[in-house]
This record gives structure tokens, C-alpha cells and sequence, in this order.
């Protein structure tokens, strides 16, 4: 799944420390999103969203489907 | 001097604890190679490690609390690898008792295997979401 983390943030002018303080969650998990390492779960995907007072659809993006990914 | 939060407090007193782990059953196994067995006593010296192992634990729990979704699935990962591969190792190593084949094999080994497993499981597990 891409997203829009990592403009959002510097929008904001945060890094990523400060992402992951408001999100109660490890800065390496903000790294891991934003590198598109790791798809966040529903109710974190929500809340990043209401972060940036945006839909969720506005900040992740589906990739096209191609097989099978290990990440969920 | 700075203050350390809490987070940071938590590894050090895992490590804390996992060292007095093996000290205490190190300290055990010494003391009961040197004591008549089936005494109060050798008892009491052979559960000496048992509130080490608890409070180990609890800390693992503790620090499995506050890992945040990312860290749980890490540990997750780690562990669905770790318990299988000992198993099988141990099982391994019964059958080839069975077989006759007899060598020295220690509870404390299946400990210090998982252990040592798990620890390479978790850097593997947390380099590919890196």
C-alpha cells in the first residue's frame, strides 16, 4: 500500500519522532510505514488519517494487485 | 546525569533479569553437583532460580504490553519461528536418544537454545521491516 505519510509530516513540519509521539506508536514503526515496510492495521490507519484531518482514502493509496505480498 | 524514561529502563531490566537467570541457575546446578539429593535442603537450592524465571516472565509480559502493533507483530514473527525450531530440535535429540545414542541434555539447554534462537529470530524479523 503507498501512502502520503511522509508529505504529510513535513506539511506539518514534524519528523518522525514527533509522528509517532502523537500516534502513541515507535518511531520505527512511523519509519517502517512511510517506506512502505509495513501496512498499518485499520484502527492506526484511522487514526493517522484524523491526524492530518484527512479521509483514510487520502492518505493510503491501494497498490494494483501483483500476487501475493507478505505484508498485512 | 540524564533520566532515563521508562522505555529505556525496561531492555535494561530485562537484561538485569535474564543475566541473574543464568547466574542463579548456574549457581544452582553448582551447588546441588555438591549436596546429597532428595534432601529439604537440595530442594530448596533447586528452585532457587524459580522467582528469577517469574519475574522474568512478567517483565516479557510487561514489555509485550507495550510494544506498539508493528513491535507485536516483530515479536509475533520471532516466535513463530523460535518455538517450532527448538521443538523440533529437541525432539530431534529425543529421538536420537531413543536410538541409543545418549549424551548430556539439560533442560537449561532448551532455555538458553530459545533464547538464543528467539534473539536472532527478533533481528531477522525487525530487519525486514527496516
Amino acid at each position: 500500500m503507498n501512502n502520503r505519510l511522509v508529505e504529510l509530516r513535513e506539511g506539518r513540519g514534524w519528523g518522525q519522532t514527533d509522528l509517532a509521539r502523537e500516534l502513541a506508536v515507535s518511531r520505527q514503526t512511523i519509519h517502517a510505514i512511510e517506506t512502505g515496510k509495513y501496512d498499518p492495521s485499520l484502527p492506526l490507519a484511522f487514526k493517522i488519517a484524523a491526524l492530518f484531518g484527512l479521509a483514510i482514502e487520502d492518505v493510503f493509496v491501494p497498490e494494483a494487485p501483483k500476487g501475493r505480498s507478505r505484508r498485512g | 546525569m540524564p533520566k532515563l524514561s521508562t522505555r529505556a529502563w525496561m531492555p535494561i531490566l530485562s537484561a538485569g533479569i535474564g543475566l541473574s537467570l543464568f547466574a542463579s541457575s548456574f549457581v544452582s546446578g553448582y551447588l546441588l553437583r555438591h549436596m546429597t539429593p532428595g534432601t529439604t535442603l537440595s530442594l530448596i537450592v533447586a528452585l532457587v532460580p524459580l522467582p528469577v524465571f517469574i519475574a522474568n516472565f512478567a517483565i516479557a509480559f510487561v514489555l509485550a504490553r507495550r510494544c506498539d502493533e508493528m513491535q507485536r507483530r516483530i515479536q509475533f514473527e520471532a516466535l513463530a519461528f523460535a518455538y517450532p525450531f527448538v521443538m523440533l530440535g529437541c525432539l530431534t535429540i529425543f529421538m536420537i536418544h531413543k536410538a541409543g545414542f545418549r549424551f548430556s541434555f539439560d533442560l537449561i539447554d532448551v532455555f538458553l537454545a530459545m533464547t538464543l534462537v528467539y534473539a536472532g529470530s527478533v533481528f531477522v524479523a525487525r530487519s525486514r521491516y527496516q
